[in-house]
């Protein structure tokens, strides 16, 4: 088994990874299996495919402060196929940003200031 | 004073209020990534599932880069600029925009790099037209056949390779053969407006040449008053691959437009064969298969699409045209190498130059039986074409009775002549640099020689008979000069009326 693993190829570590994930959490018995049994490059390959697996099924929302309710509950819904995670970053300024996948859709006071001289200096 | 710098903070509140009244402040999506790996100015970053071909890219330090490399999980990145405060896991967005160059009228007299960045040590205010470096080339329908002259002021081009504006014309040849005399020559032949022809503006592009060399150009096109109308795009061999390989392509966007303003243009590409080498270097370490002498498989596309947009547009498109002469180096005279016989089969004709001929102290070192021009001749006037056209099967001859007569020493009559008529063609032809003729002067020296009226002047003359004929006859009989600067052909009156005037000059001089 250990042999066949082996020879997975890159096709099949990301299949094994998409698998690890179930209803929006890592499988603990198949990424025990699989940590048990990967060659020390596959399993850096297995953990970044993990990594975008988790990422692609899910949507953080990071604001400075907690957010009512209601716009949680408005965010979720507009991301109904995906998990929604509520992060809180006291370092961000006012607003939300919403990240999904490796797309940020930057919604704070910052981001529109940034926006802003971005297009005034071209 | 206090008054104007009100006024100027008035039209600066005023501009900003206008900028920020037209801004589009809904939030975009930013695709962002993490720099995997870095090495010789390649940056291999996850995420970016977003980016396109060619796209813009900044990193968090403001580096700016392009995507060149779409892989399933992974995108490799050409910096455009090098940098050391790039590490691993840093992060790198899009920016949604292609590359591309602020152009404006302000360009001219300038020395810019691939980015549009001055080099000159004057500042450059990034304003006017955002042109993108990658651009279809025109169309058919939007083209029209090359009709105008641009003339080069070297005899043996005007007369044996006419060139035209909108044509692509390949000169080649070994490394010191005066490859770059040649396109420096006809840059500063422009400022005669020869013909009364429209000003045409120059752009020469040194691609991976050393900073002494564009410093030189820049120099000479200063004193020669040339730089007025001329932008110089250097790329040396100490910039980045990625900033050789877009040189040609910024230099091709500013072109664009002052074409598009309905101006005719002219563009040196200081050499293509550095450029093919940029281009290798980029493709091998993005790791590209390597074909042909390694060189990528699109390498012939490269140069393709850009000599593409060397083009004269139909009066509907405005009428400007865009003039190339891309430069060649070969190794050793192998004209059969991959890109010299690429770039033969892109271009309209080429100009084949002899490192035999330079040392033999022909200079220009121009080959004339290898180097044609396959679309000028419909753009040569009428008087270039009567005294031009015996031409080149006179020298063409010449060189192979030359080549014959070192075997024996016994010769007819006529084979004598030959061998005198030819040594002389050739001699004319012989041009020192920085010396660009007119139209007349050329016709009057090409007239002389095709014509025989120098068969009785020793081969050292004929140098000093050239010196002084022009002027002579310039003073001397003025209508005359002004009939051979018409363009029309000569009638047989001024064919006498010429003939006579230079015999009757032989007579000062012998």
């Amino acid at each position: 088994m250990n042999n066949d693993l082996s020879r997975l190829n890159r096709d099949l570590i990301k299949k094994l990874a998409r698998l690890t994930i179930r209803n929006g959490n890592v499988d603990k018995r198949i990424a025990k299996y699989v940590l048990l049994r990967l060659s020390r490059k596959e399993l850096i390959f297995y953990l970044s495919a993990l990594k975008g697996a988790i990422y692609k099924n899910s949507v953080r929302a990071i604001s400075s402060q907690e957010l009512p309710p209601k716009t949680e509950q408005s965010i979720s819904t507009k991301f109904k196929d995906r998990l929604v995670f509520f992060e809180q970053d006291q370092s961000q300024s006012e607003g939300i940003k919403i990240i999904i996948d490796d797309t940020i859709i930057d919604l704070t006071v910052n981001g529109y200031v940034n926006t802003m001289l971005e297009q005034l200096k071209t | 004073m206090a008054k104007r710098k009100q006024n100027n903070i008035q039209d600066f509140l005023q501009e900003l209020e206008s900028r920020i009244e037209k801004m589009d402040m809904i939030p975009r999506e930013t695709n962002v990534g993490k720099v995997l790996s870095i090495g010789d100015g390649i940056v291999n970053a996850s995420g970016l599932s977003r980016a396109g071909f060619g796209e813009e890219v900044e990193f968090e330090d403001k580096t700016r880069g392009l995507v060149f490399n779409l892989d399933e999980d992974r995108v490799s990145i050409i910096l455009l600029k090098e940098s050391d405060s790039l590490f691993e896991g840093m992060r790198v967005k899009t920016t949604g925009k292609t590359l591309g160059i602020n152009v404006s009228d302000k360009l001219l007299g300038r020395v810019i790099n691939s980015l549009g960045e001055p080099l000159d040590g004057k500042p450059l205010k990034s304003e006017g037209k955002f042109y993108l470096l990658e651009k279809i080339a025109p169309g058919v329908i939007e083209r029209q056949p090359v009709d105008t002259p641009l003339k080069t002021g070297i005899k043996a081009i005007d007369s044996m390779t006419p060139i035209g504006r909108g044509q692509r014309e390949l000169i080649i040849g070994d490394r010191n053969t005066g490859k770059t005399a040649i396109a420096i020559d006809t840059i500063i032949n422009q400022k005669k407006k020869d013909l009364s022809l429209p000003q045409v503006i120059c752009i020469y592009v040194g691609i991976g040449q050393k900073r002494g060399n564009i410093a030189r150009t820049v120099t000479k096109l200063e004193e020669e008053d040339a730089l007025a109308f001329s932008i110089v795009v250097a790329a040396t061999a100490s910039d980045s691959p990625a900033q050789q390989f877009l040189a040609p392509f910024a230099a091709t966007a500013i072109a664009e437009y002052f074409m598009d303003q309905g101006k005719d243009v002219f563009i040196v590409y200081d050499d293509l064969s550095k450029h093919a080498w940029a281009y290798r270097q980029i493709s091998l370490l993005l790791r590209r298969p390597a074909g042909r002498e390694a060189y990528p498989g699109d390498i012939f596309y490269l140069h393709s699409r850009l000599l593409e947009r060397s083009a004269r547009m139909s009066k509907e498109e405005g009428g400007g045209s865009i003039t190339s002469f891309p430069i060649i180096e070969t190794q050793a005279g192998d004209v059969a190498a991959y890109i010299p016989t690429n770039v033969i089969s892109i271009t309209d004709g080429q100009i084949y130059l002899e490192t035999d001929l330079f040392n033999a102290g022909t200079r220009p070192a121009i080959n004339a039986g290898l180097s044609v021009s396959r679309v000028g001749g419909a753009a040569q006037t009428g008087i270039m074409k009567q005294v031009s056209g015996p031409l080149r099967l006179e020298l063409a001859q010449f060189r192979s009775l030359a080549a014959f007569v070192q075997f024996g020493s016994d010769l007819d009559e006529q084979t004598k002549k030959q061998l005198e008529r030819g040594r002389r063609v050739a001699e004319i032809l012989k041009q020192p640099q920085f010396a660009p003729q007119d139209e007349a002067q050329e016709v009057v020296s090409l007239f002389a020689a095709s014509k025989g009226l120098l068969d009785d002047l020793s081969i050292q003359k004929i140098s000093a008979f050239e010196a002084k004929v022009h002027e002579f006859i310039r003073v001397k009989n003025k209508k005359l000069w002004a009939r051979i600067s018409s363009r029309e052909k000569m009638d047989d009156k001024t064919i006498k009326e010429l003939t006579s005037e230079i015999e009757n000059f032989k007579k000062t001089i012998k």
